[in-house]
């Protein structure tokens, strides 16, 4: 029994080492030159630097636009690596895959050189586009809609013929824990963009998301800005939290 | 408990919305509006540059509140700063102003001008200029 | 199901996604790869291997990549051995306090610029000052590993403690029942039985040991940190912001090569290893 509690409390101090930045970034917000407990960092932050908050609401369309999109538009290529044979699906499939692993300093050229011959450069959509098609949600949705077994979809095209309808009551209905968990890592994901927005978007402050922002906003108020921008994040881990971890004990690769 | 956290979720992104709507003008309700001099004028006496000050610009302890500004993150910012001052009076110039000299106080400056301001600032409060 | 009609419908509603995949990442890849291969974009000569040639000579590119490599093996070791132990120490809690694993998930959601102020405050004093003097490049990079052990613990022990969980119970009793025990005990009987997840953990902190670039570059906050900091991304990011586009072709199309090579391999071992361990 003893090493049981050991084991408890070595682990809870652990656990609580790991969530010890957010509780410091949270503390340090609510202090300001010396005194230990006030608001004025916010006020500072809300009133003396008021534009600050134009750059959380465009994080906000960011991350909100990749998540929605990346979602829909993903669902149909999973399907179709998961369960539809063609030739050379394994191949491309394998391509996906290693995109997805490529650090983004590795398709930073060729995403510039696209967006630039697209004339698109310093403009909202340059932030956005590319990860709206990231590989990544390809690659979740074909492992999840993989693990949906065949007969399930046989019976159903005995039903009816519409690929559309397949998908939406048949397939989708099996995935909502794992949309659910995607959506919330995408949000994730396209809320933490910084070198995206420091390069494609390099002469056009005024769309930047609220992440490269920060780092410029003046000593005492940083804080209460890491705080705020911190918050929609602690917000969905907090909804999600078992969502996200049940989806992914159930992964399989 | 689950609707509770989206109700609360919720209602911090309403706040979040409205304070980036009025946040400009919440900034300019709470900071107090100030009428500011510039100390332009001078007074060659010899050697010495003096310059001018409106005795009605001195507080009851012979200070002069120096406003400093400061380009902030979202807005020009204006700090004032009292400054205590080794003036003197000149017998030959009318009893209107006095004078330091501009190793005290820079030529140019802003002082507030406490015409229908109240002078009771703290050091390094913000103020905004009419 | 799998008729020709079937197949085209779906196919015709993977558009969209398929065209931007091609559209932002397939094509302009391969137009990367051609900037590798000419020495200007004026005059679009090709000049074969040159540039890889000066590239690969560049003193700043080998540093960049052999820190780069150094970090990645040197913290996806670390990374999975603190991920093992904290896992098997979660298997072991009662249920109730199985919601503990969110805690060690949870940085990897945050964004990093919100914690990367906590951050240099705590690496703010003046042993890690010392420390960065005359400490060798892995003490200099401390601040780095702990970030990414942090960031990246979380979605290993989700893997690993789904895994250490469904472990079948009579092989390791009957195991115990034989008198093994402790270290023995799980390096013969523990071990083998999750190697596949081990593996998948492995590529997955592999991959995720590239991108911790965002963390290097807001920590130090600079694009030419320590010597021993300097990621092959720092140098990427240099030759961008320098109009260098032909030098980051080049690395781009290494560090792809590089990354194929790394993660075939290790996944032929894993299918090897995997062959032996049949229950």
């Amino acid at each position: 029994m003893k090493k049981r509690l050991l084991l408890l409390i070595i682990l809870t101090i652990l656990a609580a080492a790991y969530v010890f930045p957010v509780v410091l970034t949270i503390v340090n917000s609510l202090r300001y030159s010396g005194s230990a407990f006030t608001l004025r960092q916010y006020g500072e932050f809300f009133f003396t630097n008021h534009t600050a908050m134009l750059y959380f609401w465009n994080s906000a369309l960011y991350a909100g636009a990749i998540t929605a999109v990346s979602i829909i538009v993903s669902f149909p290529l999973g399907f179709l690596f998961a369960k539809v044979r063609f030739r050379g699906r394994d191949a491309l499939f394998f391509v996906f895959v290693v995109v997805m692993l490529l650090p983004f300093q590795a398709t930073l050229l060729p995403n510039y050189i696209q967006l630039r011959d697209m004339k698109l450069l310093n403009t909202p959509l340059a932030l956005m586009l590319p990860m709206m098609f990231t590989p990544f949600a390809v690659f979740l949705y074909r492992q999840f809609i993989a693990a949906i077994p065949n007969e399930l979809l046989e019976y159903a095209t005995l039903e009816t013929s519409s690929v559309i309808k397949l998908l939406r009551h048949v397939v989708m209905p099996q995935l909502k824990a794992p949309i659910s968990a995607l959506a919330v890592l995408i949000f994730c994901e396209s809320w933490n963009m910084v070198e995206q927005a420091i390069i494609f978007a390099s002469e056009a402050p005024d769309i930047m998301p609220l992440s490269v922002v920060l780092t410029r906003l003046p000593e005492d108020v940083v804080f209460a800005g890491a705080t705020i921008y911190m918050y929609p994040v602690l917000v969905v881990f907090l909804l999600f939290r078992e969502t996200l971890q049940k989806a992914m004990e159930k992964f399989r690769w | 408990m689950r609707r509770l956290s989206y109700v609360f979720a919720a209602l911090l992104l309403l706040l979040l919305i409205l304070l980036t709507i009025s946040g400009g003008r919440i900034y300019e309700w709470i900071t107090p509006d100030v009428e500011a001099i510039r100390l332009n004028r001078y007074y060659n006496k010899g050697d010495e540059r003096y310059i001018m000050i409106p005795k009605s610009a001195l507080t009851d302890d012979g200070s002069v509140y120096v406003i400093a500004s400061e380009q902030g993150f979202s807005k020009q910012l204006y700090y004032v700063h009292k400054k205590t001052l080794n003036y003197i009076e000149l017998p030959e110039a009318d009893g209107a102003f006095v004078y330091v000299t501009t190793k005290e106080i820079a030529s140019g400056s802003m002082i507030i001008n406490p015409v229908d301001s109240e002078m009771h600032f703290e050091d390094g409060e913000k103020v905004i200029i009419k | 199901m799998n008729n020709k009609r079937f197949k085209l419908k779906v196919f015709a509603l993977c558009i969209p996604g398929l065209a931007g995949f091609i559209m932002f990442f397939l094509w302009p890849f391969g137009k990367s790869l051609w900037y590798s291969f000419i020495d200007d974009v004026f005059h679009k000569n090709f000049v074969w291997f040159d540039n890889y040639r000066m590239v690969l000579g560049n003193r700043y590119f080998r540093l960049a990549l052999r820190n780069t490599l150094i970090f990645s093996f040197v913290g996806v070791g670390l990374l999975l051995i603190v991920s093992l132990a904290l896992s098997m120490g979660l298997v072991r809690l009662d249920r109730r306090y199985h919601f503990m694993k969110s805690a060690f998930f949870l940085p990897m959601l945050l964004p990093t610029v919100s914690v990367i102020f906590a951050w240099r405050l705590v690496f703010d004093n003046d042993v890690y000052f010392a420390w960065m003097k005359d400490g060798g490049p892995l003490l200099q990079t401390l601040p780095i590993y702990v970030l990414y052990i942090w960031k990246n613990s979380g979605v290993n022990i989700i893997l690993l403690t789904a895994a250490l969980s469904q472990l079948p119970g009579e092989i390791i009793e009957a195991a115990e029942l034989d008198g093994v025990r402790g270290l023995k005990l799980f390096r013969y009987v523990t071990m083998p039985l999750i190697t596949p997840v081990m593996f998948f953990v492995g590529i997955l902190s592999f991959v995720n040991s590239l991108k911790i670039f965002k963390e290097s570059y807001l920590f130090y906050g600079t694009n030419y940190p320590l010597d021993a900091a300097y990621n092959i991304q720092y140098y990427m990011n240099n030759h961008f912001l320098k109009f260098n586009y032909h030098n980051l072709a080049c690395a781009s199309a290494i560090a792809a090569i590089i990354l194929a090579i790394i993660i075939s391999l290790i996944y032929k071992i894993q299918n090897k290893f995997t062959e032996d361990v049949s229950i």
